[in-house]
This record gives structure tokens, C-alpha cells and sequence, in this order.
């Protein structure tokens, strides 16, 4: 992953989502060990201190847990609590972005449902 | 974190090291200098006496290896002041160390130079002897000046690394002066010259203090504890000073 | 632990302040960048806490000691910068072998695999290099050395992009294998921000600001549109840049807590929010000159 330094995004916010995005796609996968901010720091050449706080986000969320001595795990039902969270919290901000958006253009209801729909196909078929 | 402990001797002795591997240009001036001043005495005797009438002439050629002790004496004067230039001393700033030990090193450095450049100018002496005797028809060569016994040749060179050292001490002190404050570049040959002047007598006096004295152990004492003295003097003067400005 | 304690610093030259009451303190084992623009001070304050110059007033302890001329600052610290002499007798392979026993913690195959990798040519003398392996070089001997205190004055300058890279990286990674405290000086600081945990903001010599790099991201926000709608959002908040884009329209920088409420009024009114880079922020907030460099031309 190449971090966006000037994305509105702070770098530690995009590692964190990284690293869900690990969980996700299941490259960690439940009661593994989730890379140390140290690990972090070098693969993505920034401070030790905004990886780990990258990893606390994380941990906030109980997404992963401390074990001492040990290092951070990944939780048992981290995935589905991410996909949930990005269903609820970040597909809702995207969506009202989108609406916000096409009342600015002028783009109907039925046109904007018509477009999704367009996009949802041109993917299956790609796959 | 480990925190690294490190004495004032240790630092000194470090950096006297590092030194002697940096200044070795210097060092081959010093070789340059007194072949040169050895070209000088063989070309140009130092004396040179003739005497004689119409059937006869002699002349006496002497032949001396002072020039090369006066080369020497200058080499030792350039490379005291080169120390004490802010570019020499920026050469220690990437090394452990303080002011003291910077002064330190310079110090172990002069003397060793001094020694060196006693040695060698007292061993051109002899090397002068040997050119002579394979150039110049043997037969008419004086031999009793001409022979040198071994413990002359030693007290010889210790006297020369003696003046050496002391000579060091004075143009360090002196180039440390004209860090503190450039008048001093000007100040202090005008004093000496002004006082040689002026206070003769006294100024003779000073000379005799060192130069009169026939009994080596306390002349060394008298050299050592003067360039001791000097060396003190310069060591207080750099130990306020800022450095790399 | 604070490595680096300065209280009400002050330093001049002759008659000229270069350093101005400045107070801070550097905790143990974290990077921190020491940023301003030519001639803030920075080099001044780094030769200081380096022990080569003395404060002309107030406290500065390194290691809780007075660094001016003290062994103990000096064996536990380096300071490169691109003025470092080294004798000309001495080969570059010579220097980092003299060089080395005066560190107590010198890690000499760290050094020799960057003398490697960068492939210089260890029979040459140091003042032969040009200006950026010059300080490449000298940046190995800033690593390699790992002293408790590193002090890095503009390391960078001269080095080509990809040589100022692998620098980074390679600062970090011997910095995570064996943590230290670091001061990296610097006028490009969207370079090094990254690598950074702490930022020190000086401007003429006083202090500017003393936070980490990620509150500096967060602390101001840029809001463009229609002037008149930007003013009624800004109105008697302090501004710190402003710039008019087209006719009517207005771009203002302003401090993000003072406004963060309001996020979802100004977009819904149609104006747009910025990020604002570290560097513009840093810009904006040691701003000396008068107006915009666009004025001048503007003039008469």
C-alpha cells in the first residue's frame, strides 16, 4: 500500500484502515498476531508513535487485544464487526456524499438507483 | 539508552592518535625542509677562511649542520600555529572530546614532533659528515671536529629536541593569542623586538637562563617547566573559546 | 526523561539575536524536527545543545548538564552537518575507521554496508566529494555512530531524491532496531514528517510551536468558496493565510478546532474544505515577509 501523505486522512487513520482491510481479506485472520507498530513503522517508513496509534484505533474498537507481553491479536468476530461498521458508518457517509452530490448536478432519483445499477453489473461481469 | 563514560585522558590519548595518522603531510614537509637545508650546508659552507701568501694558499671550509636545525625550528613554528587556525581545530569536531583534550592531543602531537624533528635534524648532522667524507678527498678533512662520539651525538640531539619542544610551546601560545584577538599577530613580535631593544640586558639575562646552562638535567628542567607553563597558558585561553562559528 | 532542557534560551551574536527566550524540552528516544526558515536560528540552537557555542543567557541542559565544552555531551552525541572537515591524509574508508573508536556504540558493519551500498570510493579524501555525497557521507557516520543524542543540521542537502529515500529508511530502521533521540533540522518538512514524531516550529529565533506531527496535521483546515460565505464562517476567528482565488472567491486557513463544529454547515453551503499541508501550515505561521510575494509584482 502507498499511504496518501496528502489525503485528508491522517497517515494513522489509513493504517488502521489497512489493517481492516487485512482482516478483512483475511491475509490476518482471528487470534493471529497483527503486526507491531514497530513492524508497521518499517513497512510504511513513518514513526513508530502514528503506527501505534493507528493500532489503537483498532483497539479502541476491540477489533484487535493486548495480550501481555505477547502484542496485539485480532479479535474472534473482528470481521464481522468491521464489515458491519463500514456498512453502517462509512457506506452511510459515502451515500449521503453521493445524494448530496447528485442533488448539486441535478440528477434525478431514478437516474442515480439506474447508475448504481449500471456499476453493480459492469462489476459482475467482470468477475 | 546507554550512556557512554569516557575520561578526559582517554578522549586526549584518542584523538593524539587520530591526529598523528591526519597531520602526516606535515610531517613530510619536515623531510622536505631539511633535505633542502642540506642542499644549503653542502653547497654553501658556512664558513669559509683563506689565508696564505704567493706560493701558498689555504683555505678551511666549515662545514656546519646548524641550517638544518633552523629549518627544522621553522617547520616546528608553522606546524604549532597550523594547530591552533579554526580550520585545524574544525578537524576535532567530529571527534569525541572537549576543548582540553583538543589542547591535549596538540600538545602530544608537538612533542612528538618535536622529538622527531630533533632526532632527524641531529642525525643530518652526522649524514652531512658522511657526505662530506665520500665527496671531498679524506685527507683533508680535519678529523678531529670532524669525528662525532655517540654520547655527543645524543646530548645533541636532546638539546635539540629540548629547544624544539620549547620552541613549540611558544608559537602554540602565541598562535592561541592570535585566536583570541588578531592584534595579537602584532603585539607580541613587537614586544620581543621592543624588548630586545629596550630591555636588553634583561632580555639577556632571559637568554642566558636557558641557553647559559651547562648542567642538562636542569636545563631540561628549565625548558620542560617553561613549556609546561606556555602550553597551561594556551590551554586556558581555548577552553572559553566557541568554536565553529 | 527530557534528553534536551531549555529554559528561556538566549543567544547573541555581537549584537544580533540569533536565538530569543526560547523554552522547550525533548523527551528520550523521539524524533523530532526542528523546522524554520533561513536563518530562524535552528543551526545556533543544534550547535549549542551540541556544546560548541555558549548561551549568552538562560538554561540548557543536555543529559542534565551544561553541554558548552562538557566530555560527557560530547561523547554521547554527534552533530552533522556539511561543514564537517576531515584531513585530507585520511581516505574515506581511513575516516570511518578513525572515526569509529571514539563512539562507544558504532556499528561498523552498519557502516561499512552503507559505504557499500552507496559505493563510494574508499580511497578517496573527504573534501574531494561533492555536495551530495558529501553528505551522504556524512549521514553514514550520523547513523552508524548511534549515539544517545543525533543531531542531524539539514542532513540532506545536495542528496539527489533517491539517495534521500533510502536515507530515510535507513535512519528509521537503524532508529527502530536501536531507538535514540534524534533532532533532524530541516526547511522541507513534508520530506521528513513521516519520519517524525514531534515537531519543533521556530521563527527568528523564538518558539513557534512545540507539538506532535500528528496535531500539526489536525490543526488547521483550509476553507474555499464564495467570499462572502467564507467570511460570515470566519468572521472574527483568527485567520492564518488568506488568498483570493477568482473574482468572489476567497480561500482561508484557520484553525481547525475553531470551526470543526461547523464542518457540516459549510459544506452543505456549498463550500469546499482543504487539508493543509504541514509545510504551507509552517509557511503560514513564520510568515515575516509583508504580503504575498505576488504583491511585489502587483506594485505601482
Amino acid at each position: 500500500m502507498i499511504l496518501n501523505t496528502d489525503s485528508m486522512k491522517p497517515i494513522y487513520v489509513q493504517i488502521a484502515e489497512w489493517l481492516e482491510g487485512e482482516i478483512l481479506s483475511e491475509n490476518i485472520k482471528a487470534e493471529e498476531r497483527i503486526y507491531s507498530q514497530y513492524q508497521l513503522a518499517e513497512m510504511f517508513t513513518i514513526n513508530p508513535a502514528t503506527a501505534s496509534k493507528g493500532l489503537n484505533i483498532l483497539a479502541d474498537q476491540a477489533i484487535v487485544y493486548k495480550k501481555r507481553g505477547l502484542g496485539m491479536f485480532v479479535s474472534p468476530n473482528a470481521k464481522q464487526f468491521i464489515l458491519s461498521k463500514r456498512r453502517g458508518q462509512i457506506l452511510g457517509q459515502m451515500i449521503k456524499e453521493l445524494v448530496m452530490e447528485a442533488n448539486r448536478l441535478d440528477v434525478s432519483e431514478s437516474e442515480l438507483n439506474k447508475m448504481i445499477e449500471n456499476v453493480r453489473k459492469e462489476n459482475e461481469e467482470e468477475t | 539508552m546507554s550512556s557512554a563514560e569516557v575520561n578526559l585522558l582517554t578522549a586526549s590519548v584518542k584523538q593524539y592518535h587520530y591526529k598523528l595518522k591526519a597531520y602526516t603531510g606535515l610531517v613530510n614537509r619536515l623531510i622536505i625542509a631539511q633535505m633542502l637545508a642540506l642542499v644549503f650546508s653542502y653547497v654553501g659552507a658556512t664558513g669559509m677562511m683563506s689565508s696564505g701568501n704567493d706560493e701558498l694558499t689555504v683555505t678551511v671550509s666549515t662545514y656546519s649542520a646548524s641550517m638544518v636545525i633552523v629549518f627544522s625550528i621553522f617547520w616546528i613554528i608553522t606546524i604549532a600555529i597550523t594547530l591552533t587556525t579554526k580550520q585545524y581545530k574544525k578537524i576535532e569536531l567530529p571527534l569525541v572530546g572537549t576543548r582540553i583534550s583538543g589542547n591535549l592531543s596538540d600538545v602530544g602531537f608537538l612533542l612528538t614532533a618535536s622529538v622527531y624533528a630533533g632526532m632527524t635534524s641531529s642525525l643530518f648532522g652526522v649524514l652531512l659528515r658522511i657526505i662530506m667524507y665520500f665527496t671531498s678527498d679524506s685527507s683533508k678533512i680535519v678529523f678531529d671536529e670532524f669525528s662525532l662520539a655517540f654520547p655527543d651525538l645524543l646530548l645533541g640531539m636532546v638539546v635539540a629536541i629540548l629547544y624544539m619542544a620549547l620552541i613549540s610551546a611558544m608559537a602554540y601560545c602565541t598562535g592561541v593569542l592570535a585566536q583570541v584577538n588578531m592584534a595579537f599577530v602584532i603585539i607580541i613580535p613587537v614586544l620581543i623586538f621592543g624588548s630586545l631593544k629596550v630591555y636588553t640586558n634583561f632580555m639577556q639575562s632571559v637568554f642566558k637562563f636557558y641557553v647559559g646552562e651547562t648542567f642538562l638535567p636542569l636545563f631540561a628542567l628549565k625548558i620542560l617547566f617553561t613549556s609546561l607553563i606556555l602550553f597551561g597558558i594556551s590551554l586556558l585561553l581555548s577552553n572559553r573559546m566557541e568554536v565553529n562559528r | 526523561m527530557g534528553v534536551i532542557q531549555c529554559e528561556d534560551l538566549t543567544k547573541f551574536y555581537g549584537k544580533i539575536k540569533a536565538i530569543d527566550h526560547l523554552s522547550f524540552k525533548i523527551e528520550e528516544n523521539k524524533i523530532t524536527g526542528l523546522i524554520g526558515r533561513n536563518g530562524s536560528g535552528k543551526t545556533t540552537l543544534l550547535k549549542m545543545i551540541a556544546g560548541y557555542l555558549k548561551p549568552t543567557s538562560g538554561e540548557l541542559n543536555v543529559f542534565s548538564g551544561k553541554p558548552f565544552n562538557s566530555l560527557a555531551v560530547s561523547a554521547n552525541s554527534i552533530f552533522i552537518d556539511d561543514t564537517m572537515t576531515f584531513p585530507d591524509s585520511l581516505t574515506l574508508s581511513d575516516i570511518l575507521t578513525e572515526v569509529a573508536p571514539f563512539y562507544a556504540n558504532w556499528n561498523s558493519s552498519l557502516a561499512n554496508g552503507l559505504f557499500d551500498y552507496y559505493s563510494f570510493n574508499p580511497q578517496q579524501p573527504h573534501s574531494n566529494l561533492s555536495k551530495g555525497t558529501k553528505s551522504t557521507f556524512n549521514s553514514i557516520l550520523g547513523i552508524a555512530s548511534r549515539c544517545p543524542l543525533t543531531i542531524l543540521d539539514e542532513p540532506t542537502t545536495g542528496m539527489d531524491s533517491a539517495v534521500r529515500k533510502d536515507f530515510y529508511r535507513a535512519l528509521l530502521k537503524d532508529y527502530l532496531e536501536y531507538p535514540r533521540t534524534i533532532i533532524i533540522s530541516s526547511h522541507l518538512l513534508s520530506e521528513i514528517e513521516e519520519l517524525l514524531e514531534d515537531i519543533l516550529l521556530i521563527n527568528q529565533g523564538a518558539k513557534c510551536l512545540h507539538l506532535s506531527v500528528m496535531e500539526l496535521k489536525e490543526l488547521a483546515v483550509g476553507i474555499r468558496g464564495n467570499a462572502q460565505v467564507v467570511l460570515s464562517f470566519v468572521e472574527g476567528k483568527e485567520i492564518l493565510y488568506q488568498e483570493d482565488f477568482t473574482k468572489g472567491s476567497l480561500y482561508v486557513v484557520i484553525r481547525r478546532n475553531l470551526i470543526e463544529q461547523q464542518f457540516e454547515l459549510i459544506k452543505q453551503s456549498g463550500l469546499e474544505l482543504f487539508p493543509v499541508s504541514t509545510d504551507d501550515l509552517c509557511i503560514y505561521l513564520t510568515a515575516n515577509t509583508k504580503g504575498g510575494i505576488g504583491d511585489v509584482f502587483s506594485r505601482g
